[in-house]
């Protein structure tokens, strides 16, 4: 299995703006999102890299799935 | 006997002469050399051995039993009368023959040596070579340099000079011991049979004390050997001799090639180690050629014994047997050249008898060597190497120094290994005044006076230690030492050695010091000291401390710091012995080494009241204090070397303090702060006794604080310049230290400037902390006290070398370090020394990582790739990561704005699962279809889901409990 995701609590504590508690159970459901997204992200990536009739994934392809993944994880 | 022994002897000389050169394809100036040395010792033996007449005829008697035993074991007399035929065969093609021979086989060469020196000794009566003698013996002396490097591993040393010595040191050092183990139980079991015939010897023999000893040494063996011995010795010969002789004939050639090759020294060091590995290989046929030699020479040598007289007669029967027996041994050519170098030792020692009882002696001694040989050849070649090394690294300094050590490397190498050793040991303790004086003429007026000075040191040692052993050592280092008094100490040192691992260390230091002029008379009476306690430890030490502060450099610390180390296990006895031998050493630096002494005897003692004198007392107590908790510090980490006991650690500190006053006498001139310098001087004096007594004081007072304070006071109160001077002594002493744990300077310099600074702001604080450290760090080395000596010993030796650099940059760093952050180093006195120093770098490097994780905050690469590689099911680029981690970043702005927005919005401060949820279902990763339990379930551990996820235990409780 995975190992557990660091820091997301310290991540999500940083990036707001506002002095935020993250409760423990709430950790772990973030970890989920963050597991979510990077499948996601993962997922098109292998698409793209086999559109591209590559077997690896580039940073190219990576960047280019960026946007529509971000897009996709708005809130 | 004497005419036919001149005649014998002549012809003999005549016949190898003419013989080497066919015999030996080595080089014609090693041959020349060889045969000129060889000449120039038997002189000095011819000398002695006119004297010892009467024991002479013993000696023959002696020499003739061996004989008769040796013959009717076939393959020692083969061995010899092969030998003698080589001898007797050659005499007229010398000249000519050593030229078209020279370097070919190391083996013809060793024997041709073997048989030229025997020989020599006759020829010397004649006195037609004397001149010549010298002129080669330099040369001579050369090449055994190069072969004793060659063979003790040293090739490297022989480049890089004094430095290299120190090296050698360390690597010899380690072989010492286990070496000298076993050659030590050897001549225990010599020693006793030796005492009973010893005293007839003395009697016979009227030479000098030197002579004396070797006599006595001989006459043991002679017993022992005679017949049981010379039989025991034919099996072992064989075997013995095979390995013996191949590396004798090794360390030969190397010699002669080495000699021709490189006179200068390094450059003969590259060539010597490639020989090392050529002659081995070409040992297999340099025996076929010896033994077609032999075999011709047996023919020559038929001829030649007949003016040869009584001699010839024992020989050519000894021939008749060696040349049927070499026929034999064809198909074992390793065997008979080994059994021929034997028979020819044996021969030649025959010859010396008759002439010289020296002669005698050597074969004598031969046997026992053979024996020896026999159990641990190796070991004791290795053991004597190292000696030699020692005195070598020693010495280094000097060429003559060199010259001196090749002599003695090759004694040492004929007593365990080669009989032609054998021969040049006997031979050298009879001749060592005067070649002592001969080569001190050479090399030194002052190094005349020092081996004058040992060879007295030599026979008290003999008298009241080990005399077989001592002689041996004493005879091998009086050789060497000529001018120095370091080859006694090596002696010593084996012997002391065998006994003790430290000792070792303390007797290389003190060879070291021998060289020096000052520094040997002190370290004579010494010596004289120990033998008489019997502590050669003591008396390593005395000569160390006496030592250390003449030279005042580098090499000074390291033989500081093994004394130190021996004066923790012998603190008693040595420092009794150290206070006399600092007594008579040099002004300041023999003061200041006596009360370290006294201060290290009394700290061993419990002696408080010294301690409180010595508080009183220093003004440098500061600066003692702070170098020595550096070191402490630097041992500790090292894992090294404060030994044992609680006093130990104070003997450490001590050393510390010596070391950095060395240290700081040499530095302070490298740093041309002549002012300072003569400040540091006179303090550097009163630091000798205030140094130790504040660490003394420290240990003692088990409770630093007080005194720490006390001594805070003091501190204060105490002007700049002992701040400075204390700084100098830091790193000074961090110099040291730093290349003996192989840590960085930077490292050792960092350790010294806040053990400084503790000295300044909390010195009491530190000096508690180092003392109570220290102790149970030594408590938990103690039974590794061997093994750290011997890692004292080689990190000193590596040390030596890296001084001058280590010390600059120390100084410097240390300088630099103290302007600039004394008060920032406060917070870290506060915790103990060796935590402050190890925390110092944690700390920097902590505090950037911390930086960098706060301003790069986000999932670790590992994390971040594993989870994208695993979702990914394809390769993906290593160059990925950079994209991942901005797209990463992006998210989780996004994500974190979210999420705060809806906590907001909920009117609360904490992200509650529920805002979570939103944002997933918002996303679209949680629909009607696929509910958070599912997700939860599908990416989360056990362990987290456990807190989402309700579960109903037994007695219907529900874990976690429901909200709703």
């Amino acid at each position: 299995m995975l190992k557990k995701a660091p820091n997301l609590k310290k991540i999500v504590k940083s990036k707001t703006k506002s002095n935020i508690n993250v409760r423990l159970t709430s950790e772990a459901m973030l970890e989920i999102i963050t597991m979510l997204f990077l499948k996601n992200l993962a997922k098109e990536a292998t698409a793209k890299s086999f559109e591209e009739k590559s077997a690896t994934i580039k940073p190219r392809h990576v960047r280019a799935v960026t946007k529509k993944m971000l897009k996709k994880a708005r809130g | 006997m004497e005419p036919t022994g001149d005649l014998s002897a002549r012809v003999l000389v005549e016949q190898i002469l003419s013989t080497e050169p066919p015999m030996t394809p080595v080089t014609r100036s090693v041959s020349r050399q060889q045969n000129p040395s060889s000449i120039y010792r038997t002189r000095l033996s011819v000398k002695k051995a006119d004297a010892q007449t009467p024991q002479n005829i013993l000696r023959r008697s002696l020499k003739h039993k061996m004989r008769e035993s040796i013959s009717k074991t076939n393959l020692p007399p083969a061995s010899k009368g092969r030998t003698v035929s080589l001898g007797l065969g050659n005499p007229n093609t010398r000249a000519s023959s050593s030229m078209l021979l020279e370097g070919d086989t190391p083996r013809h060469i060793l024997m041709n040596i073997l048989q030229t020196e025997p020989i020599k000794s006759p020829v010397i009566h004649e006195g037609a070579a004397p001149v010549e003698s010298q002129s080669s013996s330099a040369d001579h002396s050369i090449a055994t340099n190069s072969s004793i490097e060659l063979s003790g591993l040293d090739l490297p040393d022989l480049t890089f000079g004094n430095a290299r010595s120190v090296a050698k040191r360390l690597s010899r050092k380690r072989p010492r011991r286990t070496v000298n183990v076993s050659t030590f139980i050897k001549k225990l079991r010599k020693g006793e049979g030796e005492n009973e015939e010893d005293s007839a010897q003395e009697d016979l023999s009227l030479s000098s004390s030197s002579t004396t000893s070797f006599s006595l040494k001989t006459p043991f063996e002679n017993v022992q050997t005679d017949k049981k011995g010379l039989r025991r010795r034919v099996s072992q010969r064989r075997k013995t001799t095979k390995e013996g002789f191949g590396d004798a004939v090794n360390r030969m050639l190397l010699d002669h090639e080495t000699s021709s090759l490189i006179q200068g020294e390094q450059g003969l060091c590259e060539s010597t180690l490639a020989q090392d590995f050529s002659p081995k290989l070409s040992n297999l046929k340099k025996q076929e050629l010896i033994n077609e030699i032999i075999h011709s020479n047996t023919a020559r040598y038929d001829t030649g014994d007949v003016p040869v007289g009584d001699f010839a007669v024992l020989e050519t029967q000894d021939q008749s047997t060696v040349m049927a027996s070499a026929i034999r041994s064809v198909m074992s050519i390793g065997a008979q050249t080994q059994p021929d170098g034997k028979g020819e030792v044996m021969q030649v020692s025959e010859c010396q008898e008759e002439k010289n009882t020296t002669d005698c002696e050597a074969e004598l001694e031969t046997p026992e060597s053979e024996e020896e040989d026999d159990k641990g050849e190796r070991e004791e070649k290795a053991a004597v190497n190292p000696q030699t090394e020692e005195v070598v690294v020693t010495p280094s300094v000097e060429e003559d120094n060199m010259e001196e050590k090749s002599l003695v490397y090759s004694q040492t190498k004929a007593d365990a290994a080669t009989p032609t050793e054998d021969e040049n040991a006997t031979t050298t303790p009879e001749d060592e005044y005067h070649i002592e004086d001969d080569k001190v003429a050479l090399v030194d007026s002052q190094t005349e006076e020092d081996a004058t000075t040992p060879p007295e040191d030599e026979d008290n040692m003999e008298e009241e230690e080990m005399v077989m052993v001592d002689s041996q050592t004493k005879d091998d280092s009086t050789t060497p030492s000529e001018g120095e008094d370091a080859t006694s100490p090596p002696e010593e040192e084996d012997n002391m050695e065998e006994e003790e691992m430290a000792l070792v260390d303390s007797q290389t230091e003190e060879d070291a010091t021998t060289p020096e002029d000052e520094d040997a008379t002190t370290p004579p009476e010494d010596e004289d000291n120990m033998e008489e306690e019997e502590m050669a430890v003591v008396n390593s030490q005395t000569e160390e401390d006496s030592t250390t502060p003449s030279e005042g450099e580098d090499a000074t610390t390291p033989p500081e710091e093994q004394d130190n180390m021996e004066e923790e296990e012998m603190a008693v006895v040595d420092s009794q012995t150290e206070e006399d031998s600092t007594t008579p050493s040099e002004g300041e630096d023999a003061t200041t080494p006596p009360e370290e002494q006294d201060n290290m005897e009394e700290e061993g003692m419990a002696v408080v009241d010294s301690q409180t004198e010595e508080d009183a007392a220093t003004p440098s107590n500061e600066d003692a204090t702070t170098p020595s908790e550096g070191e402490d510090n630097m041992e500790e980490e090292e894992g090294t070397k404060l030994p044992t006991e609680d006093s130990a650690a104070v003997p450490s500190e001590e050393e510390n303090a010596l070391a950095a006053r060395s240290q700081s006498k040499g530095k302070t001139d490298e740093e041309q702060e002549l002012n300072q310098y003569i400040e540091h001087i006179d303090r550097q004096a009163h630091r000798f006794g205030g140094t130790f007594i504040i660490p003394v004081g420290e240990d003692d007072t088990t409770e630093p604080g007080l005194s720490e304070q006390d001594v805070a006071g003091k501190n204060s109160l105490r002007d700049s310049h002992s701040s400075i001077k204390v700084d100098s002594s830091d790193l000074e002493s961090s110099g040291p230290h730093a290349p003996h744990p192989d840590s960085d300077p930077d490292e050792s310099g960092i350790e010294a400037q806040p053990s400084f600074h503790l000295l300044e702001v909390s010195s009491g604080k530190r000096a508690g902390d180092s003392p109570i450290e220290a102790p149970p760090v030594e408590g938990a080395v103690p039974h590794e006290q061997d093994e750290w000596e011997e890692y004292d010993d080689e990190e000193e030796n590596k040390e030596i070398p890296m001084k001058t650099p280590a010390f600059v940059r120390e100084k410097r760093t240390f300088q630099m370090a103290y302007q600039v952050s004394p008060t920032a180093f406060n917070p870290q006195t506060s915790s103990n020394k060796s935590e402050a120093v190890p925390s110092v770098k944690p700390k920097r490097v902590r505090k950037p990582k911390s930086a960098t994780v706060k301003n790069e905050v986000g999932l670790p690469k590992n994390y971040l790739m594993g989870v994208f590689r695993h979702f990914a099911k394809t390769k993906v680029s290593p160059d990925v990561y950079p994209v991942l981690k901005e797209t990463m970043d992006k998210f989780f702005d996004r994500m974190a704005e979210d999420l705060e927005t809806f906590a907001l919005h909920a009117k609360r401060k904490t992200i509650e699962v529920e805002d979570v949820v939103l944002l997933l279902r918002r996303q679209g990763h949680v629909n009607d279809k696929v509910p958070v339990e599912v997700l939860i379930e599908k990416y989360l551990r056990m362990d987290q889901r456990r807190l989402l996820i309700p579960v109903a235990t037994s007695g219907n409780i529900v874990i976690p409990k429901m909200k709703r």
